[in-house]
């Protein structure tokens, strides 16, 4: 008789006779009603259901069994962390200001976004006429855009004076001098009202753009597309030193596993003697991975918030600078959670790259 | 049970630890495995349970072609085999109870099924009052008993004991090997390495004798 079927045999046994126990009275009940009934078990399709119904049962048993014993793993392993609650705090901490770092410095991006979105400095529009336009072309421009409900103020500053606004800035007087001509053309400054939305705005600054005489039309806005744009370069950032920084926990966690796996060799070797697979064997070391990972997001957690407690004194000047009443913000409930998610998922993955590397040693075959 | 055909070990560094070595064991047998330190005693049970290939040869164990196993069947294998090992190789941060359960957790019994069957295991071995202690508070003896209950606890086909009386004195031992013997009373093949040939000689067993990796002898029971 082969070994491998003895083994599925014993364990058939096992589990059906756990089965039975928990099964007993419901099966011996309905048996007791069926045949009151008159009806006998012959009914094939009664026994089709039947079968089905203690496969389900097994599939659910060896479920439990399964989740009875990754809730022990786990257990265990948290307990064998908080044994050594030094050696545990130091690994922890070291991973938290990994996962800190990044977290820091998107916590500063999306809070300077949401000054740069919340700034309501208006943004004014300049239209550069044409050089040499007749003084009643500009009148009548100048009525058109008063005439616009999109526009609250608007001033025309002729070439003489921007000229002389020009030359009163150190150093450039010389060079209109120079010159010998003005080179300025006339502008129309547009205050646009309060509540213009920028696609309003972006319209109207294109129908400008048309009108015969207006050279060019800017909208002033650029500094914010700026810091925009450098913010989008410092998310990135983020995200980069994120990933380099992921990758520095996985080696950390991947070099604690290690040392447990090392010390435990002699467990490793029973276990595996004993008839432990491999995917047995890892498992507590796979679990202490988790734990590390998700103590060092909440770790993570606790410094981002604490620094940016001490930070927030400051944070409010500047904000007030900005006429902003932004408050620093600390990462969002997204943020937390994709922290800690990827606490679980880089702590196991660590702890799977030490298992597989280590394992083709310690476990034999 | 155990078949050996002409198995010959060669380690890396060229020691040859078995040397054309056959012999059959039949299902339900019991043997004792003898010779000096470095016949080969320990390298022949290693090759029964796959913790060495042989490097030729062919080894039946159970009706499987060892050769043929595959890696990942190894460890299904193994829970059929039960080992006793010298130095018991308990877990020493696990109690009585958990460390007979472990062959039952790894074969995936729950937690509660275990029990009834750990108790009857220490039971058999009459340590059932130990359960709660742990290895380092029990005697020598009490510790390779726990070793046999956690062999013996998840009903295999066969037993492997590896010098499971080298560190107890002759009084223990005997205690010892009745159990050997109980166990094979109920049909568990059992092969029992040992090199106290006083001990060996007063159980009247099947003795196969290695001798710098050779089978010198195979003495039936007398």
């Amino acid at each position: 008789m082969s070994l491998l079927k003895h083994k599925n045999k014993h364990q058939q046994q096992g589990r059906r006779s756990a089965e039975e126990t928990t099964a007993a009275g419901k099966h011996t009940g309905k048996r007791h009603k069926a045949d009151s009934a008159g009806n006998s078990n012959d009914d094939p399709t009664k026994d089709e259901r039947k079968k089905g119904a203690e496969r389900q049962t097994m599939a659910t048993l060896t479920v439990r069994t399964q989740a009875a014993l990754h809730r022990q793993v786990a257990i265990d392993a948290l307990t064998r962390l908080l044994k050594a609650p030094v050696a545990t705090m130091l690994s922890s901490l070291l991973i938290a200001v990994a996962f800190a770092l990044p977290v820091l410095f998107f916590v500063l991006v999306t809070n300077l976004q949401a000054l740069g979105a919340a700034w309501d400095g208006q943004p004014g529009i300049s239209v550069y006429l044409e050089s040499g336009l007749a003084q009643e072309a500009v009148d009548q421009l100048v009525a058109g855009y008063r005439q616009d409900p999109l526009i609250k103020e608007v001033s025309y500053i002729p070439p003489e004076q921007g000229l002389a606004d020009f030359q009163q800035r150190a150093g450039l007087q010389d060079i209109i001098s120079q010159l010998g001509f003005n080179p300025l053309p006339g502008v129309i400054e547009l205050v646009p009202v309060s509540d213009a939305t920028v696609a309003q705005l972006d319209q109207a600054v294109a129908s400008y753009q048309g009108t015969t005489g207006v050279d060019q039309v800017r909208l002033d806005r650029q500094w914010v597309q700026r810091l925009q744009a450098i913010l989008s370069l410092f998310e990135r950032f983020a995200i980069a030193l994120g990933v380099i920084f992921g990758m520095t926990v996985v080696l950390v966690i991947s070099n604690t596993v290690r040392l447990s796996i090392e010390s435990r060799r002699d467990e490793i070797r029973v276990v595996s003697m004993v008839g432990g697979t491999r995917g047995f064997i890892a498992m507590p070391f796979v679990y202490m991975g988790v734990w590390y990972g998700i103590m060092g997001a909440l770790l993570a957690h606790v410094m981002v918030f604490s620094l940016l407690a001490m930070l927030r004194r400051e944070a409010m000047t500047i904000a007030g600078l900005y006429n902003s009443d932004t408050v620093l913000s600390g990462p969002g409930v997204e943020v937390s959670g994709v922290l800690l998610s990827c606490g679980i998922l880089l702590g196991a993955a660590g702890a799977v790259g030490s298992c597989y590397r280590h394992f083709q040693t310690l476990v034999p075959n | 049970m155990i078949r050996f055909d002409g198995v010959s070990k060669r380690y890396a560094c060229g020691h040859m630890g078995l040397e054309q070595v056959s012999f059959h064991l039949n299902r339900g047998e019991i043997a004792f495995l003898t010779g000096p330190s470095g016949a080969g005693k320990s390298t022949l049970m290693k090759l029964v349970m796959l913790l060495e290939r042989a490097s030729t040869g062919q080894i039946w164990v159970g009706g499987h072609n060892l050769r043929a196993l595959k890696s990942s069947q190894i460890p299904y294998f193994r829970r059929n085999i039960g080992v006793v090992f010298q130095d018991h190789q308990l877990l020493f941060d696990r109690t009585v109870f958990a460390n007979v359960a472990l062959p039952l957790l790894i074969a995936g019994h729950s937690p509660g099924d275990c029990a009834g069957r750990v108790r009857a295991a220490l039971d058999m071995v009459g340590l059932l009052s130990r359960e709660k202690l742990f290895p380092m508070e029990l005697s020598g003896g009490e510790q390779q008993r726990v070793g046999l209950a956690r062999a013996v606890v998840n009903r295999p086909a066969l037993i492997l004991a590896d010098e499971p009386t080298g560190n107890l004195d002759p009084q223990l031992s005997g205690e010892i090997m009745k159990l050997f013997e109980s166990f094979n009373q109920v049909g568990v093949t059992v092969l029992i390495a040992s090199h106290d040939l006083a001990l060996v000689a007063r159980m009247r067993h099947r003795v196969l004798s290695l001798d710098q990796g050779r089978l010198v002898a195979d003495q039936e029971v007398r």
